[in-house]
C-alpha cells in the first residue's frame, strides 16, 4: 500500500478527534494507579458521600470513591478490549490467509468452521460457559476471541485470494519464494489495512460485550468494571445519584467506543479511496 | 368546519372504544403484589418452589386446618376448634361443616385423613409428619390424629403448614412432582387459581365465591414481576411492594402505608463442613472471629439491620437464648486458630504443605423474601477473610444455580439466607438435620456429625413441657453457635409499602406467615377488612357479613353507552353536514 498512513491520519478531522479521545482515555487507564486517588477496593469511607475536593465523584453506596473506582474499570474495559481484538485479529489473519495460500480440503474444513461458529451468537456462550466454569477476565478473553475470529479471517481470506493472482505475488513465486515468505514479505503488509480495520472494529466489540456481560453481573462482582458500576448505580436511582455515580461510567464507555468508531471510520476511508471526499488520492 | 367535528367526534369514538375495557377492568377489585423474581413455581403444594414466596403462592389456594393470624395466635381454617387428648396422644379436630373444594365437593375429614397418608408416601418439604402415627375420621366433619411420639411443634409444623389435598382428585396422582393438570390447584383456599406463567413470572387467582369464611374482599389477586417494584408501586402499578429502607419516609408523604418488618429472616453463609478445613469446629470458630457483622450491617445494608445470633433462632424471638455464644470480631484471634491447625502466614496468605488457603464463595444477592437485590457481601467477606490471609474467589451467580451447588455440595462457602427464624425453633431441626425422603433444602446445613446436637434437636421436638422445651431450645442455639455448621451473619430490616386505596391492609405476622416466612401477605389481610385480623372468631360464627364488593364496572357501565352515543351523533352530523352543502 503506497498510502503515506500517519499524513492522511492527521489530515482526517474525525480520526484525530477519535484517536484524541482514545488516547486520553488509554492513558488514564494504563496510569489509573498512578492518577486513582484513593485505592479502589477501598470502602472505609461514609456511604454517598456527594462530590468533593477529596472525592471528585462522591462515594458510592459501600463507600469506594467512585472516581478511583472509574479509571480502575476504564483500565478493565481497554485491556479487555485490546486483549480480544489482538487474539481475535491474530487468529482471523493466520487463518484467512493460510486458507487462501494452502487451499484445497484445509481451506474447506477452515472456512466451514468460521461459517459454523458465525452462526453461534457469542453473547449465549459466554454466559453458559459463565454459568458452568469459573469466569476470570482471562478465560472470557480467550473465549470471546475464539469465537469472534471469523469475520476477519474471511475478509482477509478474500483479499489474499485476489492479491494471490497480483504480478508481483507470481514473480515473487516464479523467483522461488516460498509461501511463508510470500506471506510474511508480501500478503501480510498488504493486509494491514485490513487487520487495521478489524482490529479497531473488534475492539469496540468487545469493549461493550464486556460491560454488558459484567452489568449482567456475570464477572467476579469485586472486578472494576464499567458495567458493574453501571448496574450497582441503576439500582440507587431513587437516591438521586444518578448524576456523580451513573453518569461517568455510562459517559466514559460511550466516547471509548465512539472514539473506536471514529478511528475506525478514520481508517476505513484512508484505505478506501472511493469513500473520500475529496479526490485527494495518492494511489 | 363539518368535518372537524366529524373528526372529533371519530376520535372521541376511537378513544371510548380503547379505553372502556381498560376502565372497566380497574374497577374490578384486583389486588396487584409486585415481584423482582417472578417464578416460584406453580402454586400448588408440591410443585411450588421451596422457599417463602413458594409456599405463599400456594397458600391462598390451599388452606391448612389453623392458621397463625397478626398476633401468631391460631385461629380455625379448615378446623373450627380441636382439642390435644393426652392420654390418647392424639389430636382431635373438629371441621367446619360448610367448607367446599373448588369444583364444588364438600371438604370432609376423610380428605385430611387422606392428605396424612399421602405425605406419608411422598413426602412434602415443608411438613414432616414422622411423629404422626395416623389420621382417621371419627365422622364426616371430626379427624383425630394419633402421634406416634409427642410432637411439640405440631400446631405450627403440620396443624398450621400441611396444605389439605381433595382426596377425590389426588388419589388418582403417583407422581405429584410432575402433576400439573389444571386439577392440580384445586383446593379449599380464599382464592381460585386463574393462571401462572412460568415466563413472565405472574401468578393470577380470583375470589372463591363459596368460600367457607365468606367471600375475599378481592376479585382478583394478581403477583407481576417488575424490575422496581418501588417505581411500580409509585406509578400505581401495583398495590403492594417490597422497598429500599431509604424510601420510607417518602412514600408515607405520598399516602402509601408502609410497614417495618421484623428481623425473622437471616442473611448466612453456607459452610461446606465436608471439606478440609471446614470440617473443623476450630477453624469455623476462626471464621466467625474474622468475619466483622457490624461491618456488613453498616456497609451491605447502610445500617438497615442488625447482627445476628450466632444460635440461629433470631435474637427478637421469644425462643431466643440469653447466653449464645458470641464472636466479637477478632482478626488476631483468628489468626492464632488457624495457625494452631498447622497453617504457616507466607506473604500475609496461609498455606499449609505448600497449598494456599483460599475457598471458593459463592454469591446470591439474594434478600428478605427471596428477593434478588444487589448486596455487597461478597466484597465484603473478601476483604475480611484476606485480610487475616485467607484467599476468597467471588463467584455472584443466580439464586437458583446457587441453591443447586449448595445442595450438590459444589462450594466452600456461600452467601444465602432464608426466614423462619422468629417462629417456633423447630427450624434448628429443619435448618441442621437433612430429612431422609424429603427434597434437600439448600439451607439446611446438613450436620450430623455433633451428638450433642442431635440429642438436643429430638428433645427440642419432643418435649411437650414449656418450660423445659425452653431450656432445651436454649441450649441447642448455644451448642449450635459453638459447632457453627453455618455462619448467620445479619437480619436486615425489610420495608413493605401498600395503596390502602385499594383496600386490603397488609400485616406482617409475628413469628411469620406459617412456619415463619417474614413476608407480609398473610391470606387473612384478604378476608376481614378494618377489624381486627386477630378477632377471627367473628368470621367463623358467621357474624361478620362478607362485605360485597362493589363493581362499579357492572354498576355503571357507562363508557359503552357513551361510545354508541357518539357512534349515533357522527352518522347524524355527517348527514346533516352533507344537506347544507347540497
Amino acid at each position: 500500500m503506497h498510502i503515506n498512513m500517519l499524513h492522511e491520519f492527521k489530515s482526517n478531522k474525525i480520526g484525530v478527534i477519535g484517536l484524541s479521545i482514545l488516547l486520553f482515555l488509554f492513558i488514564s487507564a494504563v496510569f489509573a494507579p498512578v492518577i486513582a486517588p484513593h485505592d479502589p477496593w477501598d470502602y472505609s469511607f461514609n456511604c454517598f458521600e456527594p462530590p468533593s475536593k477529596d472525592h471528585l465523584l462522591g462515594t458510592n453506596d459501600i463507600g469506594y470513591d467512585i472516581f478511583s473506582e472509574l479509571l480502575w474499570s476504564l483500565r478493565t474495559s481497554v485491556v479487555f478490549g485490546i486483549s480480544v481484538a489482538a487474539i481475535a485479529c491474530t487468529i482471523g489473519l493466520l487463518v484467512g490467509v493460510s486458507a487462501a495460500l494452502v487451499g484445497g480440503t484445509y481451506d474447506v474444513i477452515v472456512m466451514r468452521a468460521a461459517d459454523a461458529l458465525l452462526a453461534i451468537p457469542s453473547i449465549l456462550v459466554i454466559i453458559l460457559i459463565a454459568a458452568y466454569f469459573k469466569p476470570s477476565l482471562p478465560v472470557l478473553i480467550i473465549t470471546l476471541s475464539l469465537i469472534t475470529w471469523q469475520t476477519i479471517a474471511r475478509g482477509v481470506r478474500a483479499q489474499t485470494l485476489s492479491l494471490k493472482t497480483k504480478l508481483h505475488i507470481k514473480a515473487a513465486k516464479n523467483m522461488g519464494a516460498s509461501t511463508s515468505y510470500i506471506m510474511r514479505k508480501h500478503i501480510i503488509p498488504e493486509l494491514f489495512p485490513l487487520f487495521m480495520m478489524g482490529f479497531v472494529t473488534k475492539t469496540r466489540i468487545a469493549v461493550f460485550m464486556e460491560a454488558g456481560l459484567s452489568f449482567l453481573g456475570i464477572f467476579d462482582p469485586s472486578t472494576k468494571s464499567l458495567g458493574v458500576m453501571i448496574s450497582y448505580a441503576t439500582h440507587y436511582l431513587y437516591l438521586d445519584v444518578w448524576l456523580n455515580w451513573l453518569l461517568p461510567p455510562v459517559f466514559s464507555l460511550s466516547i471509548l467506543i465512539i472514539s473506536l468508531a471514529f478511528i475506525s471510520f478514520a481508517v476505513e476511508e484512508i484505505f478506501d479511496p472511493r469513500l473520500r471526499r475529496n479526490n485527494v488520492t495518492q494511489i | 368546519m363539518a368535518n372537524i367535528k366529524n373528526i372529533l367526534i371519530v376520535s372521541f369514538v376511537i378513544f371510548s372504544c380503547i379505553f372502556t375495557p381498560v376502565i372497566c377492568a380497574a374497577a374490578e377489585n384486583e389486588i396487584r403484589i409486585a415481584d423482582k423474581t417472578g417464578d416460584w413455581g406453580h402454586p400448588s403444594p408440591y410443585l411450588a418452589y421451596g422457599r417463602g414466596p413458594g409456599y405463599l403462592r400456594m397458600h391462598f389456594i390451599f388452606d391448612t386446618l389453623v392458621w397463625k393470624n397478626e398476633t401468631s395466635d391460631f385461629v380455625p381454617l379448615l378446623a373450627e376448634n380441636w382439642e390435644y387428648i393426652a392420654e390418647e396422644e392424639a389430636y382431635v379436630f373438629n371441621l367446619v361443616k360448610n367448607a367446599k373444594w373448588h369444583d364444588g365437593e364438600p371438604i370432609t375429614a376423610n380428605d385430611i385423613v387422606f392428605t396424612i397418608e399421602y405425605m406419608k408416601e411422598h413426602p412434602y418439604c415443608w411438613v414432616v409428619l414422622d411423629s404422626v402415627d395416623r389420621g382417621e375420621a371419627v365422622d364426616d366433619n371430626t379427624v383425630k390424629i394419633y402421634m406416634s411420639s409427642t410432637y411439640a411443634p405440631f400446631m405450627e409444623d403440620i396443624g398450621g403448614t400441611m396444605p389439605i389435598l381433595p382426596e377425590h382428585i389426588w388419589k388418582n396422582i403417583d407422581n405429584p412432582i410432575d402433576y400439573t393438570e389444571l386439577d392440580a390447584f384445586i383446593g379449599s383456599g380464599p382464592l381460585k387459581y386463574v393462571d401462572f406463567n412460568k415466563e413472565h413470572g405472574t401468578y393470577r387467582y380470583e375470589a372463591f365465591d363459596e368460600y367457607y369464611l365468606g367471600r375475599p374482599e378481592v376479585d382478583q389477586l394478581i403477583y407481576v414481576k417488575t424490575g422496581d417494584a418501588q417505581m411500580a408501586l409509585q406509578r400505581g402499578e401495583v398495590d403492594l411492594a417490597s422497598i429500599k429502607p431509604e424510601m420510607a419516609e417518602t412514600l408515607t408523604k405520598e399516602g402509601f402505608v408502609v410497614i417495618g418488618g421484623p428481623h425473622y429472616w437471616n442473611k448466612k453463609l453456607m459452610i461446606n463442613h465436608n471439606t478440609e478445613p471446614l470440617d473443623n469446629v476450630t477453624f469455623r470458630q476462626a471464621l466467625a472471629y474474622a468475619i466483622d457483622q457490624e461491618e456488613f450491617v453498616d456497609k451491605s445494608l447502610r445500617g438497615y439491620g442488625i447482627p445476628a445470633s450466632y444460635g440461629l433462632i433470631s435474637s427478637e424471638s421469644k425462643w431466643a437464648s440469653p447466653n449464645v455464644p458470641a464472636y466479637p470480631y477478632n482478626p488476631d484471634k483468628a489468626k492464632e486458630m488457624i495457625e494452631s491447625l498447622g497453617y504457616k502466614l507466607n506473604n500475609g496468605m496461609f498455606i499449609k504443605d505448600s497449598e494456599p488457603l483460599e475457598f471458593t464463595v459463592l454469591v446470591s444477592m439474594i434478600s428478605v423474601g427471596g428477593q434478588s437485590t444487589p448486596d455487597r457481601d461478597g466484597e465484603i467477606l473478601k476483604n475480611q477473610l484476606e485480610k487475616i490471609g485467607i484467599g476468597v474467589d467471588l463467584i455472584s451467580l443466580e439464586t437458583k444455580i446457587i441453591d443447586q451447588k449448595v445442595i450438590n455440595w459444589e462450594f466452600d462457602l456461600a452467601i444465602s439466607g432464608h426466614g423462619g427464624i422468629g417462629g417456633d425453633p423447630k427450624i434448628i431441626y429443619d435448618k441442621v438435620i437433612q430429612v431422609p425422603g424429603t427434597k434437600v433444602n439448600p439451607n439446611t446445613a446438613r450436620y450430623d456429625k455433633c451428638e450433642e446436637l442431635n440429642d438436643l434437636i429430638n428433645d427440642l421436638l419432643h418435649e411437650m413441657d414449656p418450660v423445659k422445651r425452653q431450656e432445651v431450645v436454649f441450649e441447642a442455639q448455644n451448642v449450635y453457635a459453638r459447632e457453627l455448621p453455618a455462619i448467620s451473619l445479619y437480619y436486615p430490616t425489610s420495608y413493605y409499602a401498600y395503596n390502602p386505596d385499594a383496600g386490603v391492609d397488609w400485616f406482617y405476622t409475628i413469628g411469620g406467615v406459617s412456619k415463619g416466612i417474614p413476608i407480609p401477605q398473610n391470606k387473612l389481610s384478604l378476608l376481614v377488612l378494618n377489624t381486627n385480623k386477630g378477632d377471627i372468631g367473628d368470621i367463623v360464627s358467621g357474624t361478620q357479613t362478607p362485605m360485597q364488593t362493589e363493581n362499579p364496572a357492572q354498576a355503571t357501565p357507562l363508557m359503552p353507552f357513551l361510545a354508541v352515543f357518539a357512534i349515533f351523533a357522527a352518522f347524524y352530523i355527517k348527514q346533516y353536514g352533507g344537506n347544507r352543502k347540497q
